[in-house]
């Protein structure tokens, strides 16, 4: 009950916010779709090739053109979504509206133009309100996918509902799910009503009715906006620090707990996190967020675009080297951490086969079932796995992060490309296996700061505080108060918090 | 009236004629049916008259002004057209319907009402039952009266019928064809009508023009041309509905 109040706590603004997106994109969808609909049924050569690039719009996955527009466009947050959603609105608009205006019987139409109507009479008088049913129900088609589509926004920064849904699956959170999906599915289905009583109202000419309609859909909006709208002291200024954070429990836990520590430091600050995997970074250059916790094996191999495997001490020098001279960009140190892909498996079969290095599963794995998120058979790592150690498992299972330490537990796969950091592995009782032949590169994670921001003195000294302050254990801690024992990102924050304070008094 | 002048279109750039150099004059207050086949022209010379569609050739004269000098549109609020489609806006009531041109000209609300209710009355629909309905409502006779007094409506110099009773069953015809005709009879109207059918014509008619693959083979008055075909296929033509008469009697005298 508690996390659900908790959950409840964050409603109004994201439901606010979700509002904001999904009712621009679709005033602009439908206004551009409706316009475009028409002009092209004066010049029908249009017609093929716009309701062709709608259709091409409409097949590419939502996901991925909503990371296409943050490409195109290099920002994050609430323009890119916009542009995106605002294609996925215009397609049902635009096809029934042309539709319905196409259908309408040649007899009427010969029957306006032979009593001297005008092009543009004929089409106010007659055409669009005998497609009006039709044109209504490409929008209300228009507004069930945007508001549900708008869920997706949360990985390219933009907040809205889609927040409760991803933070929920990956930190195991099935009450913040049921939030988000429940909220957005309702805030769909409101919209459509209104709609639809809008079309009653028109249809059956009753002003009662429309007047109904429209207060109530007045009343959805600014209800549903005015957590955004009203001016709230708690709201943060366009001063503050956006500490940004990836997608995954660890980097929650992170973002908060820097921002937090900022705050407290005097530094006004406040945590965006959720942000795709290469998502943050693009953030960070393009002066969006203006610190983070990466890696620097990804940064080494992915945005490096290196094939090789440094020292750890060689890749932290050409990691901060490349950052400064490429993307003025400070590396402030080193956490203390690192959390690096590590091969996995249960120790009690470790034990009893005497594994204890990756190359230790050169005899076994033939037989033996290897787990591992998506992204992790697309990277270099596991290139270089196979390669230096030569291994070939019987059979390789993609799976969500968050589900494939319960996966080697249940004994469904035998090892797992785990995080070095997650608290599962201790709590699981799973053997980290170790790599003597360096395949996997070092993932030290690091404090990324835009140079610009590194200017504020206070920020300066409030970050540098932070190196070297959070070893493996106290990171895989803090995780497992999330992943495992299921309570919420704030209280793991606090638990680094506390266990710093120390290290800062020690030190 | 209304007076044609070497009228001539072609289609497919001149591949197809489909009016041949047509020469016609309406009177004030005729009414002039064009006859013949599917296909002889006889809609194609209807719709240039208010300009759906456009003469390659030739001269068209309404009141004495050429209409290619004049706005479409205001010229079309000025000629009532009906046609076999009827074409009444199903989104609209039938008040609503008579009253459209009336409200593309801009005219009083007290006005189009007061209107609508003496047009209802001239075309046998009692405004008061009638007014507030739907097209899909009526009967096809009825809609094709609602047809006839949205074309009257803004008192039109000149009407202009395509085949305006085709789809009606026999006796809903006869009974709109003798309404049409009292009605024009006391109004005085100038009107235009297409038709196939012979007997149509030769009752309804002030005039017929005959017409035969875009050319105009034959015009004169229903008893001038039953009397005295100018050409073949007029003949033929006229002689049908005599001879069906004759059968008709012959039936009806047992033989």
């Amino acid at each position: 009950m508690d996390q659900l109040t908790a959950e409840l706590e964050r409603l109004p603004e994201l439901l606010a916010e979700h509002l904001r997106l999904s009712l621009s994109a679709l005033g602009l969808g439908i206004s551009i779709g409706i316009f475009l609909a028409i002009l092209s049924t004066r010049f029908r050569r249009m017609q093929g090739p716009l309701l062709a690039v709608a259709s091409v719009f409409q097949t590419i996955p939502s996901i991925a053109l909503l990371a296409g527009m943050l490409l195109l466009i290099g920002k994050i947050g609430f323009i890119p979504a916009l542009i995106a959603l605002l294609f996925y609105s215009l397609l049902p608009v635009l096809r029934n509206t042309i539709t319905g205006i196409e259908n309408v019987d040649e007899e009427l139409i010969e029957a306006g133009r032979g009593m001297g109507m005008t092009p543009g009479q004929l089409l106010r008088k007659v055409q669009i309100p005998l497609a009006f049913p039709v044109i209504i129900a490409g929008v209300r088609t228009a507004t069930v996918w945007v508001v549900g589509i708008a869920t997706l926004a949360t990985p390219i920064g933009q907040k809205c509902l889609g927040e409760f849904i991803f933070s929920g699956l990956s930190t195991k959170n099935y009450t913040a799910v049921g939030v988000g999906v429940v909220s957005a599915a309702g805030l769909a289905l409101i919209l459509d009503g209104l709609i639809r009583l809008l079309e009653l109202a028109a249809s059956r000419r009753s002003r009662p009715l429309l007047i109904t309609a429209l207060l109530l859909l007045a009343a959805v909006t600014l209800g549903g906006l005015s957590p955004i709208l009203l001016p709230s002291g708690e709201r943060n200024s366009d001063s503050a620090i956006v500490v940004g954070g990836k997608d995954f429990t660890e980097q929650f836990i992170l973002a908060e707990f820097i921002a937090e520590h900022l705050n407290e430091s005097g530094v006004p600050a406040r945590s965006l996190s959720n942000l795709g995997s290469t998502v943050a970074f693009d953030a960070l250059t393009a002066g969006q967020i203006d610190c983070y916790v990466e890696y620097t094996g990804t940064i080494w191999s992915n945005y490096m675009n290196r094939q090789d495997t440094p020292e750890p001490e060689e890749a932290l020098k050409g990691v901060r080297r490349w950052l400064k001279d490429e993307h003025d960009v400070e590396l402030v140190g080193r956490l203390g951490f690192e959390n690096a892909y590590a091969l996995a498996m249960r120790g009690g079969q470790a034990d009893e086969s005497g594994i204890d290095t990756i190359a230790g599963l050169l005899p076994h794995a033939g037989d033996m079932r290897l787990g591992g998120s998506f992204e992790f058979f697309g990277r270099p790592e596991w290139k270089a796995i196979r390669n230096v150690y030569g291994l070939e498992f019987g059979d390789t299972v993609s799976m969500d992060p968050t589900l494939m330490y319960e996966a080697v537990r249940d004994e469904e796969v035998d090892v797992i490309a785990a995080f070095s950091t997650d608290g599962r592995i201790a709590a699981y009782e799973l053997k980290v296996l170790d790599d003597p032949k360096h395949a996997l590169p070092p993932y030290d994670a690091v404090l990324l700061v835009r140079s610009e921001a590194m200017d504020n003195a206070e920020l300066e000294i409030a970050l540098e505080s932070l190196v070297g302050t959070i070893d493996d254990e106290a990171m895989r801690e803090a995780n497992k108060i999330v992943d495992v024992e299921g309570r919420p990102i704030p209280d793991a924050a606090n638990a680094l918090h506390e266990q710093t304070a120390d290290h800062q008094q020690d030190g | 009236m209304i007076t044609l002048d070497g009228v001539c279109k072609s289609f497919n750039d001149g591949d197809t004629l489909a009016v041949q150099n047509l020469d016609l004059h309406v009177e004030d207050g005729e009414l002039l049916i064009l006859l013949g086949a599917s296909g002889c022209g006889k809609t194609t010379t209807l719709k240039m008259i208010n300009r759906l569609i456009e003469p390659t050739e030739g001269r068209i004269e309404i009141g004495g002004e050429e209409i290619r000098s004049l706005d479409p549109i205001p010229l079309r609020r000025r000629i009532g057209y009906i046609f076999q489609g009827i074409g009444l806006f199903p989104h609209m009531t039938i008040a609503q319907n008579v009253g459209v041109v009336p409200r593309l000209l801009g005219w009083k609300k007290a006005d189009i009402e007061s209107r609508v209710d003496e047009l209802l009355e001239l075309v046998g629909l009692a405004p008061d039952d009638y007014r507030d309905r739907r097209p899909r409502e009526l009967s096809g006779g009825q809609q094709q009266r609602i047809g006839v007094a949205r074309a009257l409506a803004a008192r039109p110099q000149a009407l202009l019928m395509d085949e305006p009773f085709g789809a009606l069953d026999p006796i809903t015809r006869d009974e709109l064809q003798n309404d049409f005709k009292r009605l024009h009879a006391e109004m005085g109207l100038t009107a235009v009508m297409v038709t196939h059918d012979m007997t149509e014509a030769l009752l309804m008619a002030d005039r017929i023009a005959v017409m035969e693959d875009g050319q105009l083979v034959g015009l004169g008055t229903p008893h001038q041309l039953i009397t005295d075909p100018p050409h073949e296929y007029v003949e033929t033509l006229m002689n049908m509905p005599k001879r069906q008469a004759d059968e008709v009697e012959s039936i009806a005298q047992g033989s």
